[in-house]
């Protein structure tokens, strides 16, 4: 049963209203599953006939793309340029890139303006990728060396493949690129596509057209970005490279924030990608997602590995009071001071506190490690919801005093009675030493840049 | 070999083609698209046929490659997705706010693409936030936010005001949606 509640939108109503449309009366279908084997088989021999030539498979889809005659080659025939720094891969203790400059007001409709100070900033890492979100714009960042320019598409790896298959590359901006003016001096190219949009009005669908305009371009040698905006206003496109060429790559960017802290983790643990990370600032008594202004970057999903063991990290601003783990009932019991539920989720096993001092944390991992994350739970230090008491140092400085089992004993699948009565941790700010201010060490936005007019249209 | 490739094959997408057809329909709003959609996306299952019945379900894969080509899709060749007409649904079931159930119908469909994707999957499909997250190729955390923000922009829809700027919701209505969509998922399936 999803929850259903008087403020906003009832999920069961989203559940129903997509049930309804997809229940109506359906059409003939056109769809031919011969014509699918036929076109699944001569792919096949296309690819045999590719490996038989001894053509890598990258340049085998570009070949395949071109016989269908369907894409232009706006890249030309520059020669694959070298390189640079390839494995490098991006870390999880702060983004790579941030974007510079941002307008103020964004054209959100005809009749309106979004606020990009006040819109949401949000991001994910991957392993080797990067992605941060404003508003409408989005930015996706590859390391140098990991992208690869195969006819007119430029491939880069692709850290979510579909499960059992092989690692196909994601294209950039797509397929259907034109050259566009140099960024910063190095090369760029365009794609501009065309959404049909429906928006509610009176009652009624009304269809109008959103723009999507996605640049392209080489960042440094050998490394590849691509911003996009998904406006409903179409950009110029002085303002997209405006917004590109202010964007910042490597270098000083902002760390993120952890508002938990583990302590006593044996051996050598550090935070790994994928991570997504959210723009906070407090108001008041309340956080609220913050746009391209001061704030802390609270990482929201990461891990923590020491190299064997890896373990799923959740800790979320947004607690809830809502009261089913209770002491008693089955699947929950309390671990330092928090009742914690414990559930299996797709051959993992999570434990979470859905109320840890104004935070949802979870913990997951393998089956074999379930007791380890009773044991890395306990000895968590949850750091509340003031964005001042968070930390830089995710993984507090080991000590001696209480050592965690090792692997082996990891595998008691329940918690010892010590860490179920351990008292509850105190958050503030004085037991965070790494936590800085925020505002005085956010890169995001300069003073300047939040005070920058509305590029030109 | 190859014979028993095509039948079982064939046995599987004559099975499955009115729910690929009804997932792809939610997701591009539009009959003729979603043929096309399924078209594509059951010929790459063909072609990865050996790999699908190894993985843990087929349903989930040939799933995965429909919202995979639809988003795809979005991002390239711009002529096709420009369709001229929105039809909107003509017979709510019974029980429902007709006016209600047309409004959440057009408001679904207004979504953008990935988002509109992230709601179909969660509570048309019934997915996880994971298994969502394995479908779309993001982490779960995407999912969530992603969810937020269909959360938000529906939110703006029904609100009494309909002029709200996205900024005013950002800031509140987007915290509540997170919450549903992250804070309190957790117990919802314990």
């Amino acid at each position: 049963m999803r929850e259903q509640s008087g403020e906003g939108v009832p999920q069961e109503s989203i559940g129903r209203a997509l049930h309804e449309m997809a229940d109506k009366e359906q059409p003939q279908s056109t769809v031919s599953i011969q014509q699918a084997r036929r076109d699944g088989r001569a792919r096949l021999r296309r690819r045999r006939l590719m490996r038989a030539a001894g053509v890598p498979v990258l340049a085998a889809a570009a070949v395949s793309a071109v016989a269908i005659g369907s894409i232009s080659l706006p890249l030309g025939s520059h020669a694959q340029e070298p390189s640079a720094g390839t494995g490098r891969h991006f870390g999880a203790l702060a983004p790579y890139a941030t974007f510079g400059w941002l307008p103020a007001k964004e054209p959100a409709a005809p009749s309106q303006q979004t606020d990009l100070a006040t819109d949401n900033t949000w991001g994910t890492v991957d392993r080797t990728s990067e992605q941060l979100n404003n508003g409408p714009w989005t930015l996706s960042v590859y390391p140098a060396g990991t992208c690869q320019r195969a006819g007119n598409e430029i491939e880069c790896p692709n850290d979510n493949p579909l499960p059992g298959q092989p690692n196909e590359p994601a294209d950039l901006c797509g397929s259907n690129v034109v050259h566009a003016p140099p960024v910063n001096g190095r090369q760029a190219f365009w794609e501009h596509n065309v959404n049909q949009v429906t928006t509610v009005k009176n009652g009624q669908g009304q269809s109008s057209v959103s723009h999507i305009r996605c640049l392209t371009w080489e960042y440094a040698p050998g490394g590849w970005a691509s911003l996009s905006n998904y406006g409903v206003i179409n950009p110029s496109k002085q303002l997209v490279v405006q917004v590109a060429s202010k964007i910042r790559f490597g270098g000083r960017q902002q760390s993120f924030k952890f508002a938990a802290q583990f302590r006593n983790l044996p051996g050598k643990w550090r935070v790994v990608p994928p991570a997504s990370f959210y723009l906070f600032r407090r108001v008041g008594h309340e956080l609220q997602y913050m746009g391209v202004q001061h704030g802390a970057l609270l990482a929201q999903d990461f891990a923590i590995t020491d190299g064997a063991t890896t373990i799923g990290v959740d800790v979320n601003v947004f607690p809830s009071k809502r009261t089913q783990c209770v002491t008693g009932n089955p699947g929950c019991r309390v671990i330092n001071g928090y009742h914690v539920s414990v559930r299996k989720l797709a051959g993992t096993e999570m434990i979470s506190a859905p109320d840890a001092d104004n935070l949802w944390v979870s913990l997951s991992g393998s089956q074999q490690d379930l007791g380890l994350l009773y044991r890395v739970f306990a000895d968590m230090t949850m750091l509340g919801r003031n964005p001042a008491a968070w930390t830089t140092h995710p993984i507090a400085a080991q000590s001696s005093s209480k050592p965690l089992p090792t692997q082996s004993a990891s595998t008691s699948p329940l918690p010892t009675p010590s860490a179920s009565t351990s008292p509850l941790p105190t958050p503030s700010a004085s037991t965070s030493p790494l936590a800085t201010p925020s505002a005085s060490t956010s890169p995001l936005a300069t003073p300047s840049a939040s005070t920058s007019p509305a590029a030109p249209a | 070999m190859t014979g028993s490739r095509d039948a079982e094959f064939s046995d599987f997408v004559a099975a499955r083609e009115t729910s690929l057809r009804r997932l792809a329909f939610l997701l591009c709003q539009d009959w003729h698209r979603a043929d096309d959609l399924v078209q594509a996306a059951v010929t790459k299952l063909y072609v990865h046929w050996p790999k699908a019945k190894a993985a843990d379900s087929v349903d989930a894969y040939v799933r995965a490659i429909v919202v995979r080509e639809f988003l795809d899709e979005r991002r390239s060749s711009w002529v096709r997705r420009v369709t001229l007409t929105s039809q909107l649904p003509d017979r709510p079931a019974a029980g429902t706010d007709p006016e209600t159930s047309l409004d959440m119908q057009a408001a679904i469909a207004g979504l953008p693409p990935r988002q509109r994707a992230t709601l179909i999957l969660r509570f048309y499909s019934d997915l996880s936030v994971e298994q969502t997250a394995q479908v779309l190729g993001c982490t779960p955390g995407t999912v969530k936010s992603q969810t937020a923000k269909a959360l938000t922009s529906l939110r703006i829809a029904f609100s009494p005001n309909s002029d709200t700027t996205r900024a005013d919701a950002t800031s509140v209505g987007s915290s509540v949606a997170a919450r549903r969509a992250d804070g309190e998922e957790g117990l919802n399936h314990a």
